[in-house]
């Protein structure tokens, strides 16, 4: 269809002067002049998370978007070095806070690698169950923003109860509902009962069970997939160039699972697949989620039925515990010597890089140590969703203002995550 | 590895999503799993290592100062006693429940309740003293009933009972 | 003059059995018999109590509340209990309207100031008036063989002041609001049009009271299936029912034509769409569902009929509001493709069924 311009002189709105929006005001006019408008997707919206997205319209297609993220940015990277090593890991579980054991793990692992010690048995495989319970408990919370961002109330609240019970799980181990603090370098705090374990494996029966009804009510809705499916395509260059990471690189069909290629923890002993699919749009991201969450759960199970087999006790490496007279009490719970393993911790001079997959993507951490002080040189946190932001931004263009909600539902963009 | 197809769908399929989906509502509709805890008419079980408030055993703390540098939030402070010595004093407006404390002390002087839901008047109130931490808070229990949560052959139960959880644990 | 009208209200008065007494009562009194007469006129009471202005009241405090509990109920959580515990919260929708008088109704600078006020009382007007002309029973204003086409003209006046609405927030999400609000109305009219088309064909007559009649021996449902598939779903369309709010998503263009209201003006609003829906299925009741055929109570005299349409608009309503529990919602163009595609090839499938009933010689 052939277009005709009118020239009608079109003065850009007094919001984009007034408010300090990190655009130059050449591209407003420019936009202006050609016929689009901008519209802020603003903070205070009910489609968007703690971020402003900035998107130009033509008509209802979006020709371009501009993200505005910063709005929870705490600076947990310059917090970070004015504590002492285990003070960071109440501090560093907060970014992503329903993922917390991810986020512990890769930190954790950073001061193991720079002191050179070794996790016992048990210990492992109670962190992967951690880290695996928390991917399952925040896919659902993923999923169930996506379902209120289509419209879908039942498809926002049943993931929420389902998740209701990995809370109360994390509780039964650790004691908080959420931020358990329950990893530390050497192992964890201490050992899980058997009936705690027992409670572990129901839940996951109950969730799988549970998920085959809101795989009914959300997952296979015609409304649903007619919403979701060929929206926000990402093909396999364009996700590899922009550097997407995680489920989300993972559905344009590349396989990169940071626990396959460079396993930590328990993974490489127990069995499990990496999942992909080939579409790379808004279905298929979600999809990958919806089949990780029973990838998850079998990994729990397997991992539980290791841990039966194992004799209860040892969680706490014994090279930390040096010159402490009771060994045996003391590997299977921190109470009473806390202080006395990590409370003046230093680490060798050196850097250490650790890569971890949370359950968005690549979590990157960097440990910088200059040998002498008790707290962290430089630490660098790179989370997953600062890593696809770009790719996410990309997906935007062409799509319509009401994809704009379900792709950002598909991806999961976290912004307290992505600013840290 | 797994690959994940999106389906294609054709009219009948689709139909047959549509009814399946209706049929799911109905079926919730008529006889619900409700997981609802009717806070404060209810009060849901917790496990004994839960972390709530603290409580100071004062005759165990022997003064050593290491509770307050480990902990992660800066919301322990030294007060002298009355017998000249340090004691801890506790910042409720910082601390955020992560119990290192409680790790730390090697004489096992800080206990933990129950308690979670905790109001304060103003702000000055929130640090308590190590006199109130001595004492456990004060309770006004308004609820009837106990739940808990149990799974059995994937079906979620609510069990209610009328014994109420013993919110600050007995001295032994 | 007084006696002339005295006449002319008795003459054409409504009779309620189980009230007869006290209506006796107070015809003693001088001026309060003029008033008790002027109220039980038959035109009168049909706007102001059933199925006018009371009926919708009362629908409406209920479908709120109903919608609330059936939605709670489905994803594993209570709704409102507290307000009247006892009662399961019925009356939570009463306590929001009265939290609503309490709240300040900001008007923000850019607002066209009278415009902004005005029309949501304004928008009042063609969803009262439908009710001059949908008898219910006995109980009618007017009587006219034109009265489908009236109504369903004065149905399509609506979406005309929600878009005027949104055009006097002067607001960009308002603005997109209103157009989504435009974009449904050409996906729906014309195969509301058509169906109703459709059905005046088959009953052979627009006379509401005529349809009725003929749908003594088997409601109209059973004739024309189809028709009454595609009218379900223009319903949902017109309504802004899941799966098709679409102007007023929440998520998307936050609220869109009526983003800028608080306080009473958005309790207002917001019973738009709801008294559309009992508008709608008051139409779907007469028309497909036997109207007012049902058992005479006889204590009731002329509201039972009355009483009957009521009981059968509610439990169509119940049925729309259920659909928000389980779909999410179209875009705006696959609404548009299916009201353009799917809504329309029904509706003239029905006017076909319709012409072979009729040649048929069934009604």
């Amino acid at each position: 269809m052939k277009e005709m311009s009118i020239d009608v002189p079109v003065e850009p709105p007094a919001e984009f002067k007034s408010l300090f929006i990190p655009i130059p005001p050449e591209y407003v006019e420019d936009a202006y002049k050609k016929d689009e408008f901008m519209i802020l997707v603003g903070p205070q919206h009910g489609g968007s998370g703690h971020m402003r997205i900035i998107v130009r319209l033509k008509g209802d297609v979006i020709v371009d978007a501009l993200p505005d993220p910063g709005y929870v940015h705490r600076g947990m990277e310059k917090l970070a070095e004015n504590k002492l090593y285990i003070q960071n890991i109440p501090l560093l579980e907060r970014p992503a806070i329903m993922d917390c054991a991810n986020y512990n793990l890769g930190y954790v692992r950073a001061i193991e690698q720079m002191l050179d010690i070794e996790v016992p048995e048990r210990a492992k495989y109670i962190r992967t169950i951690l880290a695996e319970l928390c991917r399952v408990g925040t896919h659902l919370y993923d999923a169930g923003i996506l379902a209120i961002f289509l419209g879908h109330s039942t498809g926002f609240m049943w993931p929420f109860a389902m998740r209701e019970l990995i809370c109360e799980a994390l509780m039964k181990v650790s004691g908080a509902r959420v931020t358990a603090s329950y990893i530390i370098p050497g192992g964890v705090r201490r050992d899980v009962s058997k009936s705690v374990l027992e409670y572990i494996r129901e839940v996951t029966f109950f969730i799988e069970k549970k998920a085959k009804d809101f795989e009914k009510v959300f997952i296979k809705n015609p409304v649903t997939i007619a919403r979701m499916k060929d929206v926000g395509v990402l093909t396999k260059k364009d996700a590899i160039r922009l550097g997407v990471v995680g489920p989300f690189l993972r559905a344009t069909g590349v396989e990169y699972d940071v626990r396959a290629i460079e396993p930590y923890d328990a993974y490489d002993q127990l069995d499990w697949d990496v999942v992909t699919a080939d579409d790379g749009d808004s279905y298929s991201r979600f999809l990958v989620r919806v089949e990780e969450i029973s990838q998850s759960l079998r990994i729990i199970r397997q991992a539980i039925n290791r841990l039966r087999t194992m004799p209860e006790g040892k969680v706490i490496s014994e090279d930390l515990l040096g010159k402490i007279k009771d060994k045996e009490k003391a590997s299977r719970d921190i109470k009473g010597n806390f202080y006395r393993i990590f409370g003046r911790l230093t680490l060798p001079a050196g850097e250490v890089t650790t890569l971890t997959e949370a359950s968005r993507g690549t979590l990157l951490y960097t440990l910088v140590s200059d040998g002498e002080s008790t707290s962290p040189y430089r630490l660098r946190i790179v989370t997953p969703g600062w890593l696809y932001l770009k790719g996410f931004m990309e997906s935007l263009k062409g799509s319509r203002l009401a994809d704009l909600q379900a792709i950002y539902g598909s991806f999961g963009y976290f912004p307290p995550e992505a600013d840290r | 590895m797994v690959r994940v197809k999106s389906p294609e769908l054709n009219f009948i399929e689709r139909m047959k999503g549509h009814l399946d989906a209706l049929r799911v509502g109905l079926r919730e509709a008529i006889k619900p799993t409700r997981l609802t805890v009717q806070y404060p008419r209810e009060r849901r079980k917790l496990p004994d290592n839960f972390r709530g408030m603290l409580i100071l055993d004062v005759n165990g703390c022997i003064s050593c100062f290491q509770c307050a540098f480990i902990c992660p939030a800066n919301a322990i402070v030294m007060k002298r006693g009355p017998d000249g010595k340090l004691y801890p004093c506790v910042n409720y407006a910082k601390c955020i429940f992560c119990h290192f404390c409680a790790e730390t002390c090697t004489k096992g002087a800080w206990k933990s309740t129950k308690v979670m839901d905790v109001a304060f008047e103003n702000e000055e109130e929130m640090l308590l003293t190590t006199e109130k931490l001595i004492k456990p808070p004060k309770l006004g229990r308004e609820e009837e009933k106990t739940v808990s949560y149990e799974i059995k052959n994937g079906e979620l139960i609510l069990v209610k009972s009328d014994k109420l959880d013993e919110l600050i644990p007995k001295n032994e | 003059m007084f006696a002339e009208l005295m006449e002319m209200f008795r003459g054409n008065a409504v009779e309620i059995p189980i009230l007869q007494p006290i209506i006796d009562a107070l015809m003693g009194i001088p001026l309060v018999n003029f008033v008790v007469s002027f109220l039980l006129w038959k035109p009168l009471f049909a706007i102001l109590f059933a199925p006018g202005l009371a009926a919708l009241m009362v629908a409406m405090l209920f479908i709120i509340w109903f919608e609330r509990k059936v939605t709670a109920r489905v994803q594993w959580r209570y709704g409102p209990l507290e307000i009247s515990r006892s009662l399961g919260g019925l009356i939570q929708p009463l306590a929001d309207g009265m939290r609503y008088l309490f709240q300040e109704v900001i008007v923000h600078r850019e607002a066209h100031k009278p415009l902004f006020i005005q029309l949501p009382l304004l928008s009042f007007i063609p969803v009262l008036l439908p009710f001059l002309f949908i008898p219910a029973g006995t109980i009618y204003a007017i009587r006219t063989p034109y009265a489908l086409p009236l109504i369903v003209a004065l149905i399509s006046l609506v979406p005309m002041l929600i878009v005027l609405i949104g055009w006097a927030s002067n607001s960009k999400y308002a603005y997109l609001g209103s157009m989504r609000e435009v974009f449904m109305y050409f996906g729906y009219e014309v195969a509301l049009i058509v169906v109703v088309m459709a059905m005046v064909l088959m009953y052979g007559s627009a006379d509401l009271i005529e349809i009725v009649e003929k749908q003594k021996s088997l409601p109209g449902i059973l004739f024309n299936p189809i028709a009454c598939i595609a009218f379900f779903m223009v319903t949902a369309m017109a309504t802004s029912r899941f799966p098709f709010e679409i102007p007023e998503a929440d998520q998307e263009v936050v609220f869109g034509p009526f983003i800028e209201y608080t306080g009473i003006m958005f309790g207002i609003v917001m019973t738009l769409g709801y008294e559309k829906l009992y508008l709608l299925s008051l139409l779907f009741s007469i028309l497909f569902l036997g109207g007012w055929n049902g058992p005479t109570i006889a204590i009731l005299g002329d509201l039972s009929p009355a009483l009957w349409l009521f009981l059968k608009t509610v439990v169509l309503m119940m049925m729309f509001v259920f659909l928000r529990t389980v779909y999410p919602r179209f875009r705006l163009d696959q609404a548009i493709k299916f009201g353009w595609t799917t809504l329309l090839s029904l509706s003239v499938i029905s006017l076909a069924v319709a012409a072979v009933i009729r040649l048929v010689g069934w009604l």
